[in-house]
């Protein structure tokens, strides 16, 4: 089967790049023939070193005849833009990493000049609301759009075939876009290597007897993150040696250090910020006792990073919500979503954890069983060729 | 000329002043002085300062000026080489004022502030930080536990006015505080941030500490507190920021904070907070009425000052509308297609003195003559405009319902378009090279 996938390979700009990168060698094992590979982000060269075929996205239309299926791993962020012209010329799978799409489209209509194509987006969903409420957005854009518009109904009913990474996104969407023809494939998560906490303790300099916590990707308003500075702070008053650690690009929207100084957490906080390197962010990992990731705002997407965080037997603590509620309860720790005062009971959570070794130690083991079992890319390579197969009308 | 003079702005505090001035005086020497200035207290506050504090210079006013107005009085009077502010209902301990100087007479130094506690012992401030781009100000310390984490003297982007001094070489070359932040609210973080722009220190020494019983103080989190915290704010950022800064970053981080805010009347606050700043635009380019104004108003070409008014309207409005609900949403924003009602002329003349009669006869003749056919083709026109606003949301209804029948057939379309090629391809391989020219017409034709 001659299969293509256009995605973005830059992991600064996307978390999707990682996952493609993740994915590729697997699926071109399960297709039983090479993987072309179209990006912006990758020139011949640096292909070849990858093992697979890589080409400009431009060369698509030329090469498109020749292939069976493309697989489009589509997103919100700009590192998606480049898939515009392509998206509805050739159809494919599309892979979504993001039920809005409403900025991937905002950006089509204001830096693209195609505002008709933002239009039936919003139209092909919400109806002749829809169309008025982008004229509104377009009369006046906001720095944030209307993520809670799922725009992504247009660009899955048209397509031939839709992946999404959890039953939540499948619900949320299917009951929106009930025509589309729909799969529910788990993320590619490698089960990284499992480096002894002490070892990455002693590399990183930290002293064995501190309770480290990490908050893994992107950190903006959304994650909760004064939340989890007011937990720190509880357990500080209550003479835990905690220290968090945060891992991932600082948002616009959002400035930790500042909200850090203020409660007097300095001592207690590491800020890490975005790390290229992927041994830094193991050791890290498997230096942590427990990782959080809270959502306050939720439009259905899976968090790869939950994922990872579990993929290095590290109990996770995240809201109970969405696709975080399909996470299994034997590894994570479920807060109610919206709680008036959600610093408290993370505090709660975070204070019996430290408590209890041997209950961090039995559920770090069921994460990675779990990962192991459900998010094997081997396994979710073979799920992406059966569903190639679905659509080709092969099986 | 006094050392310092501690002043005093008193309002209705009563059953805190008493013990305010006690704790000052217990600290003054003779070389300071003491004023109360009264916001025309209704209660006894005034008559308790004569009575028990003979020394005290009391500076009565006939109306409520505000925290900044009632300061500005007593800045006004004032002799000492160091201005102290001691809020009514602030008590301080034993040795807050020669600390507090004694901060204030390090080199460089412009303000300094101390640390306050609430009365429960958890620290109130300890010096202020002003989180960009939305200029949120913020404590250091706010309740927490005072456990050495915020005991060294350092630089702070602010101090809190509730207590705190500054050399009068800074107010001579400041000026008084802007009386525009009324009722209060980040009058002092615009002073200490006017301070440091002009190359003063402002410095937070927790040696100087007091107990800070917030009598006067809105309730934190009540509506009329967050209305007046952000329409400080606000103004604070248009006083002080360039409209570059507003536009890029504060604006943006403003919309931002109104769509993630799930609390309703804090977004209907911040709606006011914007209106008011809006309504005050043309205060914050008075040099007089908004001291030192380096923001928006100075050396801005009127392009960029009406595209970020355009931008705070904008936000207005949203803060205004933006409803927790999609549905609502749609409601607020999503208004069907309206055509504007059609109304009879009304006659006017602007002939001077006759001009009255003038449009009374026209009237009277319209009347006569000619209302009676106009009125009939306005009626017609307006159902006209009815029936052609009902067509076109038909029409625009029919487009979408079109659209999703083309997507579903531009995705049969490409499903068969995928397996046809497939299938090509397997004939093609099956068929062997010397026969691929063939295979593939029969293909494609089938």
């Amino acid at each position: 089967m001659h299969v293509a996938v256009v995605t973005p390979l830059d992991a600064r700009s996307t978390g999707v790049a990682d996952y493609a990168l993740d994915l590729l060698p697997h699926l071109a094992h399960a297709a039983g023939s090479e993987v072309m590979v179209f990006s912006q982000d990758m020139d011949r060269l640096q292909s070849e070193q990858c093992g697979w075929t890589c080409l400009s996205a431009t060369e698509l239309p030329r090469i498109a005849p020749e292939l069976d299926l493309i697989i489009y791993q589509m997103g919100n962020s700009p590192a998606h833009d480049f898939m515009a012209p392509f998206l509805h010329e050739y159809p494919g799978l599309v892979v979504l990493h993001d039920l809005s799409l409403h900025d991937f489209y905002a950006r089509q209509a204001i830096q693209a000049s195609r505002p008709a194509v933002y239009m039936r987006a919003f139209g092909f969903g919400y109806g002749t609301q829809g169309t008025r409420l982008a004229r509104c957005y377009l009369r006046q854009p906001m720095p944030i759009g209307y993520p809670e518009y799922l725009l992504s109904e247009w660009l899955a009913t048209r397509s031939p075939g839709v992946i999404v990474h959890s039953h939540h996104a499948a619900v949320v969407l299917g009951e929106r876009c009930p025509a589309a023809r729909m799969w529910v494939v788990p993320m590619p998560i490698p089960l990284p290597g499992k480096i002894a906490s002490a070892e990455a303790r002693a590399q990183l300099g930290l002293s064995t007897d501190v309770y480290v916590i990490v908050v893994f990707g992107v950190l903006n308003l959304s994650k909760n993150p004064g939340a989890v500075l007011d937990a720190l702070s509880r357990l500080c008053a209550a003479r835990v040696p905690a220290q968090i650690v945060f891992i991932g690009m600082e948002s616009s929207s959002f400035r930790l250090m500042p909200e850090v100084e203020k409660r007097g957490l300095q001592a207690n906080v590491i800020q890490l910020g975005f790390v290229n390197d992927p041994a830094t962010v193991h050791s890290w990992l498997s230096a942590a006792d427990v990782a959080v990731a809270l959502r306050s705002l939720y439009w259905g997407e899976t968090s790869a990073s939950a994922l990872r965080i579990l993929a290095s037997g590290i109990p996770l603590i995240v809201n109970d919500t969405g696709a975080f509620a399909e996470l299994p309860n034997s590894a994570c720790v479920k807060l109610a979503p919206g709680l008036p005062d959600t610093g408290e009971a993370l505090y709660l959570v975070l204070e019996s954890l430290y408590r209890e070794l041997d209950r961090r130690w039995a559920m770090g083991i069921a994460a990675r069983d779990y990962i192991n079992q459900k998010h094997d890319p081997a396994q979710v390579a073979i799920c992406y060729i059966r569903v190639a197969e679905a659509i080709l009308n092969t099986s | 000329m006094a050392r310092a003079s501690i002043i005093v702005v008193s309002w209705n505090g009563e059953a805190y002043l008493g013990a305010c001035l006690d704790a000052i005086m217990a600290q003054v020497g003779a070389v300071d002085e003491v004023i109360v200035v009264d916001n025309a207290s209704t209660d006894a506050s005034v008559a308790l300062a004569h009575a028990r504090y003979p020394q005290v210079r009391l500076v009565e006013n006939n109306r409520n000026l505000g925290f900044a107005g009632g300061l500005n009085v007593g800045l006004r009077v004032a002799q000492g080489d160091f201005l102290i502010s001691v809020n009514q209902d602030v008590k301080i301990h034993q040795g807050w004022l020669e600390a507090l100087l004694e901060a204030l007479a390090a080199p460089g130094v412009g303000i300094a502030g101390c640390k306050l506690f609430y009365p429960d012992g958890t620290i109130q401030h300890a010096g202020g930080i002003i989180h960009w781009p939305q200029a949120l100000a913020d404590h250091y310390g706010y309740h927490q536990p005072d456990d050495g984490r915020w005991d060294k003297l350092r630089s702070v982007d602010y101090v809190t006015g509730a207590a705190w001094g500054f050399r009068r070489a800074v107010m001579e070359q400041l000026g008084l505080l802007d009386e525009g932040y009324w009722p209060g609210y980040y009058e002092e973080v615009d002073y200490c941030f006017r301070a440091c722009k002009a190359g003063w220190q402002v410095v937070y020494t927790p040696r100087a500490t007091g107990v800070h019983y917030e009598s006067a103080s809105l309730k934190h989190g009540s509506a009329a507190y967050l209305e007046a915290f952000h329409r400080g704010r606000v103004r604070f950022v248009f006083k002080n920021c360039g409209v570059n800064q507003i536009k890029a970053e504060f604006l943006p981080a403003e919309q931002r904070c109104v769509y993630e805010s799930s609390v309703v009347p804090e977004r209907r606050m911040l709606a006011r907070a914007y209106l008011s700043t809006l309504m005050t635009m043309p205060d914050l380019s008075d040099g007089e009425r908004a001291p030192a104004a380096q923001g928006i108003a100075v050396g801005q070409s009127q392009a960029l000052i009406g595209e970020v008014i355009a931008g705070l309207s904008g936000l207005y409005l949203f803060a205004l509308h933006a409803p927790p609900k999609r549905e609502e949403h749609m409601d607020d924003q999503a208004q069907p297609i309206q055509f504007p009602a059609l109304h009879e002329h009304d006659f006017y003349s602007s002939v001077p003195i006759v001009g009255p009669l003038v449009q009374l006869v026209r009237r009277f003749l319209y009347g006569l003559a000619a209302r009676w056919g106009v009125l009939a083709v306005i009626h017609q026109q307006t159902q006209i405009n009815q029936r052609i606003a009902a067509y076109l949301q038909e029409y625009e209804a029919r487009l979408v319902d079109q659209d999703r029948d083309l997507a579903y057939l531009a995705r049969t379309v490409a499903e068969l378009e995928i397996r046809q090629r497939y299938l090509a391809r397997r004939m093609l391989s099956q068929a062997g090279p010397a026969s691929q020219d063939d295979a593939t017409s029969t293909t494609v034709d089938k």
